[in-house]
């Protein structure tokens, strides 16, 4: 049902800033990644990437670094703007700057990892394009063969464009992490595989610009990604049996849209798809977490038209589910036994009759409110009332 | 309007359908089950309210959820 409303704005054309270095093309040995760097002046440019031995970073500005060192460690280097040879362009802000094209050879099956892995030097907002030949574009398992980019204390918040040509092993956290300049956005199809068990924090802030990420498959438990961010596409959602809660997961994030979502064990799912501010789920697919007992403030804010469950029949807390929505047309919560708020949407007569067909029978007293729906005063409330609910029109 | 506490809020309404098949209207303000009419919103109601209003947009929620 998510394409049947969501308008999500379209991904548009990005034109690449045609006096960046070129970007080589991929030489098929699987252990090169580059990036355009903006060097900004009267900035630190200070640059970490955490590599292991036999790693050479071509920094762009004539040096390089070999790492010798056999442990996963940082490597620095501070550019000097007055001294780098490159065209003075502007960033959108108005500062100056000159790009240079960074090259990481990276040993085969070894991380590769932007950013200091301590906080305080990894300049790596100062990124423009990132594009990552490692790996076979195919292979996602293997020890030390995870390619984290753009994690915990690096945030690319001027980049444009990123291409990824492999898929991380089991790790994708942090990713993408306040992006709020990509235009562009190219990952390989089976970025999100099932064997991700680490996604916490991906995409937080981000503004994605419409991208579709399609289908995910996560086995991370309690994954807050997507958090705060803006503007994505996600297709069917399929939590494997380490999630019990998804609480929190795209809270405060604005303007998005989700397929199906599922998971055998998800139980807690308070604030889910919803917040106190921005507008939340924009669409979502049909919603199959038949542990699901806590959902209170699941939705809040949310603006999608249809929210159909397959079970509700576990769900003790469903406070504030709803709370702040005024999109919604068809509600769906087979076997709800607790009462719940629907009010100030936009449900018919017939669309509250099929809600209140697919209630259960109510756990002692229990409210169902339907007032301030187009359908509210010519419903049948005797198909709820007759479950023991009351209801409130 | 009619109104009821329950364990964590309020419930506010002008037509109540009970179970027991009772409607509670403004032509009918019995009190039953909890449901209680009043012609203005009671105090307990709207200080509740305004706790409810103030967590919007800075709820502990937010705050927690950014550390």
């Amino acid at each position: 049902m998510g394409d049947k409303y969501f308008k999500a704005r379209k991904e548009f054309e990005w034109k690449r800033n045609p006096q960046w270095p070129s970007i080589p093309v991929d030489d098929d040995n699987n252990n090169k990644i580059y990036m355009i760097y903006a060097v900004i002046e009267d900035n630190p440019n200070q640059l970490g990437v955490t590599v292991r031995e036999d790693s050479i970073i071509n920094w762009g500005d004539g040096a390089s670094t070999t790492q010798t060192i056999s442990s996963f460690t940082t490597i620095h280097h501070t550019y000097n703007y007055a001294t780098v040879v490159a065209p003075i362009l502007q960033l959108p802000d108005g500062r100056n700057y000159k790009p240079v094209l960074f090259e990481g050879i990276i040993e085969p099956s070894y991380y590769f990892y932007l950013g200091d892995i301590a906080p305080g030097f990894d300049g790596t907002n100062n990124v423009l394009e990132c594009v990552s030949y490692l790996g076979d574009g195919v292979s996602v398992t293997g020890s030390d063969s995870s390619r984290l980019l753009f994690g915990n204390n690096s945030f690319p918040v001027l980049m444009e464009h990123v291409k990824i040509k492999s898929p991380n092993d089991d790790n994708v956290g942090d990713m993408f992490r306040y992006a709020k300049s990509i235009k562009k956005m190219e990952l390989p199809t089976n970025f999100f595989h099932s064997g991700l068990t680490s996604i916490g924090l991906f995409g937080r802030s981000a503004s994605f610009n419409g991208h579709n990420f399609g289908n995910i498959n996560i086995n991370d438990n309690a994954p807050s990604f997507f958090s705060y961010a803006d503007s994505f596409i996600i297709g069917d959602i399929v939590f494997g049996a380490a999630t019990t809660t998804i609480n929190s997961m795209c809270i405060h994030s604005n303007n998005y849209a989700f397929g199906g979502v599922s998971g055998p064990n998800v139980n807690n799912a308070t604030y889910a798809f919803g917040g106190t501010v921005n507008n939340g789920a924009n669409s979502i697919g049909l919603i199959d977490l038949p542990a699901l007992t806590n959902s209170s403030n699941m939705f809040r804010r949310s603006q999608m038209p249809e929210v159909e469950f397959v079970n509700c029949a576990n769900i003790t807390d469903a406070d504030d589910m709803f709370r702040d929505c005024f999109s919604i047309q068809k509600i769906i919560m087979p076997g709800l036994t607790r009462g719940v708020s629907v009010q100030n949407n936009l449900l018919t007569e017939a669309a509250i009759n099929a809600f209140f067909t697919s209630l259960g029978t109510a756990s002692g007293s229990q409210t169902i409110n339907v007032s301030n729906n187009p359908g509210a005063a010519t419903c049948d409330t005797t198909i709820a009332t007759g479950k023991g609910f009351t209801v409130i029109t | 309007m009619f109104y009821k506490k329950y364990n964590s809020g309020w419930h506010k309404g002008k037509n109540i359908f009970l179970p027991s098949g009772k409607v509670l209207t403004v032509d009918n303000k019995e009190s039953i089950d909890g449901w209680e009419w009043s012609e203005t919103p009671p105090k307990e109601y709207l200080n509740w309210k305004s706790e409810q209003e103030l967590n919007d947009g800075l709820g502990d929620d937010f705050f927690d959820s950014i550390l």
